[in-house]
């Protein structure tokens, strides 16, 4: 479902990654690791269509990073999710808004909306905030949002950039284990991270990166 | 179609970034004044030498021998000549009145009869001001029984022609000038709007919003701005207009905003302005988020 062929890619003043290769099947929970500046992002914003490599080629679905069209782009990433350290929710509406927000875009009925949102709150466990703006929730909270917004239409991959990385160890876990119970439901995780000892609590097939290059993978 | 999402983004928009929305319908406000005031100085310039033109158009003086009917046919003709826009039929006696207003001495006081015969003065309508077309027309004119001659003078009027399409031209170059001043104006204010925006913009690209969805709201909130701008206007020359009315004791005889032309064409350039602006805006800037 995702390849890696002999990608590198140079930003303007250096850096990045280098041939890197691998691939990911549906359904599969998959750590990348690695020191600061490593490339963990690098490879998720490739991902994500963001960025392009300058040689080699990403493949995600039917999508190739050196084929796919601007107007296409939309198109992959509603298929694939996407969540950050910092959340980006959108503070101007509350939570059931945010999480409506991909399924508004696409033109989706407003009943179907309401059943397919309540259903996400549910299952991130988020049904008594609904009505709560970003602002008023804590961080474990506003990543459960983020959460819920990028599942709420069923992407084949979510890609997750140090989800973790503002919240305390219990908190944190919590995250980790709402990730496993996402990707229990058919949805393919790629989770970039530091914390080692919080992975350890969910070993998983883990990729090492370091100085933009691949040193490996771990099986668990 | 996501098209009430778009219209709810767009009109709400403006609770996202307060200040910028008012500059730019400030902004936009002042462009649409200096647009119609010029227009407006513009036009009555134009105005002006097309009458003075008018008065060169053609004149036809009826033979002093010319029976009733036959004066009446003739003006019956060029009545309902194709192009012709004015008659102004000028009796021997206003004759008389004219040329003393002219140079001032009365005729009785020079000759014992009144010289001069009965005569009709013709305008044309701006398609039909074209020499050949109007030597076309005295030429039949003169066919006319009790017609002693008819006037044209070519020269004066070719000259005036010149003067009214140079007039034209640079009046209409001005306008456009200040249009594309407005638009390159209003988009930058509009820009601050969507610096204001941005995390929306980001959140937007990230959820996997197409461009179209993306941008529609920004032109949507433009013609918002274009129509509050024209309200504003509406309202700054309504009081400029009871202003001038209280402080002169004049009674304006045309108030601008009488006109359904002048209110409709107010509204759509600034609905155009405040798309156009918002269309430059978005595009220079949805490219740099990332
Ligand atoms: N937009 C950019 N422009 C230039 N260089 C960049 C850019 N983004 C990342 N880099 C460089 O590319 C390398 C890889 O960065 P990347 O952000 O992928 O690392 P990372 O593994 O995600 O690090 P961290 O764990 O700190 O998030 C780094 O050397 C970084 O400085
Ligand atoms: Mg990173």
């Amino acid at each position: 479902m995702i390849t890696f062929k002999d990608v590198s890619l140079r930003y303007d003043r250096g850096a990045g990654v280098k041939n890197i290769n691998f691939s990911v099947q549906r359904g599969e929970f998959i750590y990348l690791i690695g020191p600061s500046g490593a490339g963990k992002s690098t490879l998720l914003r490739m991902l994500f269509m963001d960025i392009f490599p300058n040689t080699g080629s990403v493949q995600v679905d039917h999508f190739d990073s050196n084929t796919i069209k601007r107007r296409q782009i939309p198109k992959l990433r509603q298929k694939v999710g996407m969540i950050f350290q910092d959340y980006k929710l959108l503070d101007d509406r509350d939570v059931f808004s945010n999480v409506a927000l991909p399924l508004q875009v696409i033109g989706v009925s407003t009943r179907e909306i309401e059943r397919r949102v309540t259903k996400t709150l549910e299952e991130v466990g988020l049904t008594h905030r609904r009505l709560y703006y970003p602002s008023e929730l804590s961080g474990g909270e506003q990543q459960r949002v983020s959460i819920a917004r990028s599942i709420a239409k069923d992407p084949l991959v979510l890609l997750a950039d140090e989800p973790t990385g503002n919240l305390d160890m219990g908190v944190a876990l919590e995250i980790l284990n709402l990730l496993w119970r996402v990707n229990a439901k058919g949805t393919a995780v790629i989770m970039a991270t530091h914390n080692i000892e919080l992975i350890k609590n969910r070993p998983s097939r883990t990729f090492r990166l370091s100085h933009g290059e691949f040193k490996g993978e771990l099986l668990p | 179609m996501n098209l009430s999402f778009i219209f709810k983004e767009g009109l709400s928009g403006f609770k996202r970034a307060k200040f910028p929305f008012i500059v730019s319908v400030v902004t936009l406000s002042i462009c649409l004044t200096l647009i119609g005031v010029s227009i407006m100085i513009g036009d009555n310039i134009f105005g002006y030498f097309r009458e003075v033109q008018s008065d060169f158009d053609v004149q036809m003086f009826y033979n002093p021998q010319a029976s009733n009917s036959e004066q009446h046919a003739a003006l019956e003709y060029c009545n309902t000549y194709p192009g012709v826009m004015t008659t102004v039929y000028i009796s021997r006696n206003e004759a008389v009145a004219l040329f003393q207003e002219e140079f001032g001495e009365n005729i009785f006081d020079i000759l014992k009869d009144n010289p001069f015969p009965a005569s009709v003065r013709i305008g044309f309508d701006r398609y039909h001001q074209n020499v050949g077309y109007i030597s076309g027309f005295k030429a039949s004119l003169e066919q006319l029984p009790g017609i002693e001659t008819v006037t044209f003078h070519k020269a004066l009027f070719l000259k005036l022609t010149a003067i009214l399409r140079v007039l034209t031209m640079v009046g209409g170059a001005f306008v456009l000038l200040l249009f594309i001043a407005s638009v390159l104006l209003t988009s930058n204010t509009i820009k601050l709007i969507i610096l204001a925006r941005f995390d929306w913009i980001e959140t937007m690209r990230l959820i996997g919003a197409s461009d179209f969805t993306i941008r529609s709201p920004f032109l949507l909130e433009g013609a918002f701005q274009g129509i509050l701008g024209a309200i504003l206007t509406l309202g700054a020359v309504h009081g400029v207009e009871a202003g001038i009315m209280k402080l002169t004791n004049l009674d304006l005889n045309s108030r601008l905003m009488q006109f359904p032309e002048v209110i409709i064409l107010l509204f759509t350039t600034g609905i155009i302005l405040g798309v156009l602006g918002s269309y430059r805006a978005v595009r220079r800037f949805i490219y740099m988020v990332v």
